[in-house]
């Protein structure tokens, strides 16, 4: 099985999208891994944190570059590994491959976009389309979206969660009982740990949009002291420098693809969690043009009315 | 386009009727895939079917056949040509541009430029008469046709005519030489740029009178062109007429349109000759392109226009090679000062890529004197790709100013560099050391760094602390870089000088930075001998395989497989085989699967 | 990394500048500038400017587009999940904070002259003029093109909000679509084009050049759009070039108005 598993990765490395068949099968494979796994999966330091991906699959081989190999490496992915970027395909499946291959060195955890009908309206749906001619690969891919883990907890001391908190949640026992094997819902607590937004607002906001929590410094505060945790590490949100602190050190915001959607032009980062829970962020830029095939040109003249 | 094994022929004859049935059905058929397919067919069909059959039956329909889909029309475009060698010999293969004269005039231009391709290799299989009887008259009705898809294909086909006649068939050739030149004329722009495409191919199966006496004038009319689209596809011309030419004609006729080119109005021109410029100088001469070619290079240097700056500039070490050292310092060096300071970090950077070459040309003086301080201003430039660039082809100027030299001026240069922020940079810079380190020997990496207050030597400030860099590709790299060290110093070297400061690495904190170690030494292992890998390397492995991270314990095991290659069995029994046999009872799952293939392969 | 186009023409020198999105101190700068509780998260320092030789120019840029945001302040519009939820939340926390989270501008750029001319900027004018397409069908040469985004917003996946514009210069004329462009998935898309055209060949009896200002906006909420049978699923409205085609087609209603800005010699 090892055997096959290598080739598959060694195949994704050089970003050459696998058969339909093998697809299937790897898929499988993944679930059986994840299903074992708790809606809090619990990790050993040491462990480099990452945030949001999106498809960009030769920036997340230039994470590769700057974090080092998997499995050298420990890696946990907080979720949104598909959609907007060119190569949603390629890149999760590399990351699935790694997981099943290096089940205890490689974790992800779900992000907003893993699910079926994110995914059908940012990218990835057209792309399985375009790439195998079917939809089969999209099927296979978001069966195995339910079954990521909602959270991480490194060391009983670092929480990691896709977007942030929610008020049905008081400690981090009441997550262990979600039943996560299903679509994202529209609203609850499962929803919430996707697609919360830490904010300056005191206690719970609600998103202006009418749907979506955003949380304050004093909701962070009493979330970490009632679970005894140092800090809270999330994704979800584009940040310009790779990371944001706030709410003085207890919550941290890593967005891991550079250059977003080929255009925004921001650094990425990831944190990179010694033994000993010393951390440090390793800012990156994204990958050299020529190796990414998404040719640098300015815009082409057109007559535009 | 397949083509089947050939069955014995009395399977064939049987299957013939069948599948010809079958092949026109499929051909009428509704489904795409279906009609390619059998397009796809074609070929083995008409040979089946003998010459005769292949003539009067598969020809005329695939003629009357009207696909209207374009990957079809694509696809019989190609296969046509299979059916050359089916239709019975040069003396019928003109049979075949009947089906090809409609896929000529489509408007899709790909299935044009294949329908041209076929008619052309049709027209190759044709005897002199046949081009005169049928391939010209072809030419005749496609050159006055109305739509200007007709003239265009018209253009291609022109070159295979003059070929495959014969010098005595002088009228035929008069009517082509009066076609073409029309066309040259010709009122769509389409039009005009299909002809300066093929005026090179034309002249290449011509008569040097011929290209002087006809194709020349016609020429000429093209490059004063009004669209600057046809005009850039001429200079490409130029080069081709160029070479066939002898030097007198080359340089009296073909160099004046050159400079003429060279200031072009439109940039993209410019661009295309920057271009062409260099093989154009090639083709006459140095001593010809002294006369303006080389000014027109440098103008060029010196363009308006970012793009031509940089394609240019690409050239450059060429050219000066080209050009001569008198001449390269007078006109070209000041050029390079400018594009050092350029405007567009994309022109520095592709000076950076071809500056270096100069150097063999300017001799050692001008180099220090002249170049040497634009490659510290490119050094320092604030975008990386241009660093990047110098640093990489560096190796070029050893030869010119001598390593050591080099070295001297350098090494503040590369100290600073080391630490670039951009990773790609440091790596360059040491992938430069060993270069280095092989011309100039171990005093280079003992110079005091005058800049560091500890007064660290360049081994311990840099390769040492590459082991201990943030990015995990300049740590594999600085592990790399030992291993070529001790290549090139030997084992005792290493023993002296590198085994204890990596000794103490092994104490990082950080298993990342451990795993560098273990990197290290299981590089190191093949170029140190046996002795060295028992008193010095397995303890440090040894050691790891106790570590409390897992990775670094599994790494430990893969670091033993290039000692058990270089040390001897016994040994390996004694010392090795029990440690992995030990972490194959490890509580984690990758470092029991590692020690066990690093078994396996040992056994 | 900024690039920048540049061409100078018939009076006109036009400049364009595009830039990587805002870093977190100049996101911050923007938001005091213009009074707002948040900004779009792909910010641009991109501008374009187009200055006449008399003094007086035309500029493009995000804060400017964003003051105007502010200054309309539509009412929020809700996604489509917001019934239940603001029933759920208001019943355990009060109130949510409400503005136009839609960042919509009816921004029709920047007008200003320059510091030494002395003058006062012109204003836009309700006109007969229309812009001259017969002009910008003809292909002369471009002489300078370009695209920015001036911001956008992923709307927290909830759709898109992008402003944005086009420009091309050619020997008699040049002309620039600003355009902004919402999509709000399973509520409403909305389209506002405002289109800038100057040929600098023609002169009035004084003198003057005329800048014609044409502003076409559309509105169309799902349901509508689903009523009359046109497509109103996301993807068929990926970005504002099919989302024009697609609501043109709809023949939805349609907001025209034409201004002129006379600029003297």
């Amino acid at each position: 099985m090892s055997h096959e598993l290598d080739g598959w990765i060694a195949a994704l490395r050089k970003c050459e999208p696998l058969e339909e068949d093998d697809v299937k099968r790897l898929c499988q494979m993944a679930i059986e891994i994840l299903v074992e796994e708790s809606n809090v999966q619990t990790i050993d330091s040491p462990v480099t944190i990452c945030g949001d991906i999106h498809g960009q699959f030769y920036d997340l081989l230039e994470l590769f570059k700057v974090g080092g190999d998997c499995p050298d490496t420990n890696y946990l992915f907080m979720g949104d590994f598909v959609d907007r970027g060119f190569y949603s395909v390629e890149t999760f499946l590399l990351l699935l491959a790694l997981k099943v291959r290096y089940p205890d060195r490689m974790y992800l955890i779900r992000g907003n976009h893993e699910c079926r009908q994110i995914t059908q309206v940012y990218g990835f749906y057209d792309e399985c389309l375009r790439k195998y001619g079917s939809v089969n690969v999209w099927r296979y891919c978001t069966d195995v979206f339910d079954y990521l883990s909602l959270s991480a907890l490194i060391d009983n001391k670092i929480f990691c969660v896709h977007g942030g908190l929610s008020p049905s949640i008081t400690t981090i026992d009441q997550i262990r009982t979600i039943d996560r094997k299903q679509e994202v819902p529209h609203e609850g607590a499962m929803c919430d740990l996707l697609w919360s937004d830490p904010e300056d607002v005191s206690g719970w906001g609600l998103s202006p949009r009418g749907a979506g929590y955003l949380f304050g410094d004093d909701v962070c505060t009493s979330f970490t002291q009632t679970n005894s945790v140092d800090m809270i590490a999330r994704a979800h949100q584009l940040v310009m420098e790779g990371y944001k602190w706030m709410f003085n050190k207890r919550l941290v915001t890593v967005w891991s693809a550079p250059n977003y959607c080929y255009r925004c032009g921001n650094v990425a980062a990831i944190l990179e969690l010694d033994e000993n829970l010393a951390h440090d962020f390793k800012v990156f830029e994204a990958a050299p043009q020529e190796a990414r095939g998404v040719p640098a040109k300015r815009a082409t003249p057109d007559y535009f009315l | 386009m397949s083509h089947d094994a050939p069955s014995t022929t009395a399977h064939a004859e049987e299957d013939d009727a069948i599948s010809v049935g079958a092949l026109i059905d499929d051909l009428k058929s509704e489904d795409v895939e279906l009609r390619l397919k059998s397009i796809a067919k074609l070929g083995t069909i008409a040979k089946a079917l003998g010459a005769e059959r292949a003539r009067s039956e598969l020809v005329p329909f695939l003629a009357e056949r009207d696909d209207e889909d374009d990957e079809c029309l694509l696809a019989i475009a190609g296969e046509l040509a299979t059916l050359i060698d089916a239709v019975g010999g040069e003396e019928h293969v003109h049979v075949i541009l009947a089906p090809l004269e409609t896929l000529i005039t489509v408007e899709e231009t790909v299935v044009r430029a294949k329908a041209v391709e076929t008619a052309c290799a049709v027209g190759r299989a044709m005897t002199p008469g046949g081009i005169g009887k049928y391939f010209v008259p072809l030419i005749e009705r496609l050159a006055q046709g109305d739509w200007f898809t007709a003239r265009v294909s018209a253009c291609g086909l022109f070159a295979t005519a003059f070929e495959r006649s014969e010098e005595s068939q002088l009228e035929l050739r008069n009517t082509l030489t009066g076609m073409f030149r029309d066309l040259c004329a010709d009122e769509t722009p389409m039009v005009r740029r299909a002809a300066a495409q093929n005026l090179g191919k034309i002249a290449i199966v011509s008569s040097g009178d011929f290209i002087v006496n006809e194709l020349l004038t016609m020429f000429a009319a093209l490059t004063s062109d009004d669209q600057d689209s046809v005009r850039l596809l001429v200079v490409e011309d130029c080069v081709v007429l160029g070479k066939l030419l002898s030097a007198t004609d080359c340089a009296n006729k073909i160099v004046p349109i050159v400079l003429k080119l060279a200031a072009d109005k439109s940039w993209r021109v410019r661009y295309a000759v920057a271009q062409q410029i260099y093989e154009m100088c090639d083709v006459v001469g140095a001593e010809v392109a002294a006369k303006g070619l080389f000014d027109a290079y440098v103008a060029l240097l010196g363009d308006s226009e970012g793009e031509v700056r940089i394609s240019a500039a690409g050239k450059i070490s060429e050219f000066c090679s080209l050009a001569g050292a008198v001449y390269s310092a007078e006109k070209i060096l000041p050029k390079v000062h400018e594009l050092a300071n350029d405007s567009s970090q994309h022109v520095r950077a592709a000076l950076a890529e071809a500056v270096l070459g100069l150097a063999p040309t300017m001799g050692k003086d001008t180099t220090v004197e002249k170049l040497l301080p634009v490659f510290f201003i490119l050094l320092k430039d604030e975008f990386p790709d241009v660093r990047l660039n110098i640093i990489s082809k560096l190796e070029q100027v050893n030869t010119v100013i001598g390593v050591e030299m080099l070295s001297t001026e350098l090494l503040p240069a590369i100290k600073e560099l080391a630490e670039d922020k951009h990773w790609r940079v440091r790596l360059a810079i040491i992938e430069y050391i060993p270069v280095l380190a092989q011309q100039i020997g171990t005093t280079f990496l003992f110079q005091k760094d005058e800049g560091s207050d500890s007064g660290d030597d360049l081994l311990n400030s840099l390769c040492l602390q590459w082991l201990q860099d943030s990015v995990y590709s300049i740590r594999e790299a600085a592990a790399n870089n030992l291993f070529r060290l001790t290549e090139i110093f030997g084992a005792d070297w290493a023993l002296e000088y590198i085994f204890p400061r990596i000794k103490e690495l092994m104490s990082s904190h950080h298993y990342l930075y451990r795993l560098t170690v273990l990197r290290a030494v299981s590089l190191l292992a093949p170029a140190v001998g046996e002795e060295v890998i028992l008193g010095e390397i397995l303890p440090i492995i040894k050691h790891a395989t106790t570590d409390t991270v897992p990775n670094v314990r599994f790494n430990a095991a893969k670091a033993l497989s290039p000692l058990i290659k270089a040390i001897d069995v016994a040994k390996f029994q004694s010392e090795i085989r029990p440690i992995l046999v030990g972490l194959q009872s490890d509580p984690d799952a990758d470092v029991r699967y590692f020690a066990s293939e690093v078994l396996t392969s040992a056994a | 990394m900024t690039t920048v186009a540049r061409v100078a023409r018939g009076g006109w020198d036009v400049e364009s500048a595009s830039t990587p999105i805002a870093k977190r101190a100049r996101i911050e700068q923007v938001e005091t500038n213009v009074d707002a509780p948040t900004t779009p998260e792909m910010l641009f320092d991109s501008a374009l400017e187009l200055r006449h030789e008399s003094g007086v120019a035309l500029r493009f840029e995000a804060e400017d587009a964003l003051r105007e945001w502010v200054k309309l302040g539509l009412p929020a519009i809700e996604v489509a999940a917001a019934k239940t939820w603001r029933r759920s939340h208001v019943e355990r926390f009060g109130d949510a904070a409400e503005y136009d989270w839609t960042f919509t501008t009816p921004y029709g750029g920047t007008v200003t002259t320059t510091s030494d001319s002395n003058r006062q900027p012109p204003t836009w004018e309700l006109t007969d003029r229309r812009i001259d397409r017969a002009m910008l069908t003809e292909r002369d040469p471009i002489l300078m093109y370009d695209e920015l985004t001036l911001y956008e917003s992923e709307l927290d996946d909830n759709g898109v909000a992008h402003l944005g514009l086009k420009v091309r210069v050619m020997p008699k004329c040049w002309f620039v679509l600003l355009r902004f462009w919402l999509r709000v998935d399973g509520v409403l898309i909305r389209l506002f084009e405002t289109r800038f055209f100057c040929d600098f060949t023609e002169v009035d009896r004084t003198g003057a050049v005329v800048v014609v200002r044409e502003t076409q906006r559309r509105e169309e909420t799902w349901d509508a759009l689903h009523a009359r049978g046109a497509p109103c699923d996301p993807t068929q409205f990926p970005d504002a070039d099919q989302a024009a085609s697609v609501l043109l087609a709809a023949g939805g209603p349609v907001d025209i108005v034409t201004h002129a800005l006379t600029i003297a010699p």
